[in-house]
């Protein structure tokens, strides 16, 4: 779920609000854990991750993930 | 020294040595660079760079400036150095062709984009992500299909000849060079004399003291990237007198003037305090300053992209790259 300047302004609304209280910034930060890392079914947020690695250099060749991202490429 | 050089362009010039230094530098700082992408094409975010918007989602804009990594790694791709990774390498071209597409998703109607806040209609992210989505197409021409580019650069191109920014040279050297990159791809030679037009008005606004106004006043690290656009839309005209131009030599020895033995600027009285040196220009110049940062960068003294912030990284990484690719029949070799 991306941020969108609706949810920002929702989200900054709270925090100025009912996050000023302590009860209220652990309960969305419990919120927050339970959405985006412990209850995502996708993929869990992590923010160290997902940096560049050299093997990405040659996922296209092997048919890895990336593989799909070649559509737009002409032969030559 | 500088004005010898600009009006005889040629000489003893830095970028023989450059080419390794700086070409090195900017190859090092590249995982950094892919890093701030979201390389997974199954992702709706794929191809955007502002990570800040894609993967930590604290900001409801994704900044397009951030989408200038494409034409880094086109860049990268392209590049003849030995120790070079990514050359040839496909999936370089196919990040730089999902970082185009990026921006083309995040272009305004009006053919503008927005850098900090929705609808900001942001002079210098059009001026500058226009130019660098252009080069990546031009420079990766016969290795994709970038005919979905002709609408959305038409539509870009309309924006910047319709507003203009004559407080910040830096950012109207920037939309001279789009309009001429642009004009070129789309074989337009309205939009390519536009450019020239933004061009002349800017060489015109030079102050007497040789700084192109920014802000009202002179900046050494704005000035350098203002020469260096300067310099890259007089290569892509042909008009290599506008780099023997009496204000180029002028606004070259003012810089000249203020940076130390090993590429440090004194910020004394500058209008943005800026402290980092594009490289292009001095190098391809061989002015005197230029060499004196390619011995700071040597030193490790010097500002190198790897200091900056990522907002400020990936422009001059790709002013490292563009330096480091100038041919070696470039008038000043």
């Amino acid at each position: 779920m991306l941020m969108t300047t609706v949810r920002l302004i929702m989200l900054r609304g709270y925090n100025v609000t009912l996050g000023r209280f302590g009860w209220g910034a652990r309960l969305l930060r419990k919120l927050l854990v339970k959405m985006f890392v412990t209850g995502a079914a996708k993929r869990p947020y992590m923010a160290s991750a997902r940096f560049f690695d050299f093997s990405e250099l040659d996922e296209a060749a092997s048919g890895g993930d990336s593989a799909g991202a070649l559509q737009g490429r002409q032969t030559s | 020294m500088c004005q010898e050089a600009l009006t005889t362009m040629h000489g003893s010039s830095p970028l023989v040595a450059a080419r390794p230094l700086l070409g090195g530098m900017a190859i090092d700082y590249l995982p950094r660079l892919l890093g701030l992408g979201d390389r997974d094409p199954t992702s709706a975010t794929f191809g955007c760079f502002d990570r800040t918007y894609w993967h930590y989602r604290l900001l409801d804009v994704a900044n397009a400036r951030y989408q200038e990594a494409g034409l880094a790694m086109a860049l990268a791709y392209q590049l003849e150095f030995d120790a070079n990774p990514y050359r040839g390498r496909p999936i370089m071209i196919d990040w730089a062709r999902a970082a185009v597409e990026c921006w083309v998703g995040n272009q305004h109607r009006d053919g503008s984009v927005h850098e900090v806040y929705p609808y900001e209609r942001s002079f210098c992210a059009t001026s500058f992500s226009t130019w660098a989505t252009a080069e990546t197409a031009s420079r990766l021409a016969d290795e994709a299909d970038w005919s979905f580019l002709a609408t959305p650069l038409a539509r870009a191109a309309r924006w910047l000849q319709a507003n203009e920014s004559p407080l910040v040279a830096n950012q109207r050297a920037a939309a001279a060079l789009a309009l001429i990159t642009v004009g070129q791809w789309l074989h337009d030679d309205d939009v390519v004399r536009a450019g020239a037009g933004v061009r002349r008005r800017l060489l015109e606004s030079e102050s007497p003291e040789g700084f192109f106004p920014e802000y009202g006043g002179g900046d050494i690290g704005y000035q350098s990237l203002t020469l260096s656009c300067l310099v890259q839309s007089a290569l892509k005209t042909r008009q290599e007198p506008i780099l023997g131009h009496e204000s180029v030599a002028r606004a070259v020895a003012w810089l000249d003037q203020r940076v130390g033995p090993e590429g440090q600027c004194d910020i004394r009285g500058t209008s943005r305090g800026t402290q980092w040196l594009y490289p292009l220009a001095l190098v391809f110049c061989g002015c005197p300053a230029g060499t004196r940062l390619l011995d700071g960068l040597r030193a490790r003294r010097a500002i190198s992209p790897a200091w900056l912030d990522d907002r400020y990284s990936i422009g001059l990484a790709i002013d490292y790259l563009l330096t480091a690719s100038l041919p070696e029949d470039s008038p000043c070799s």
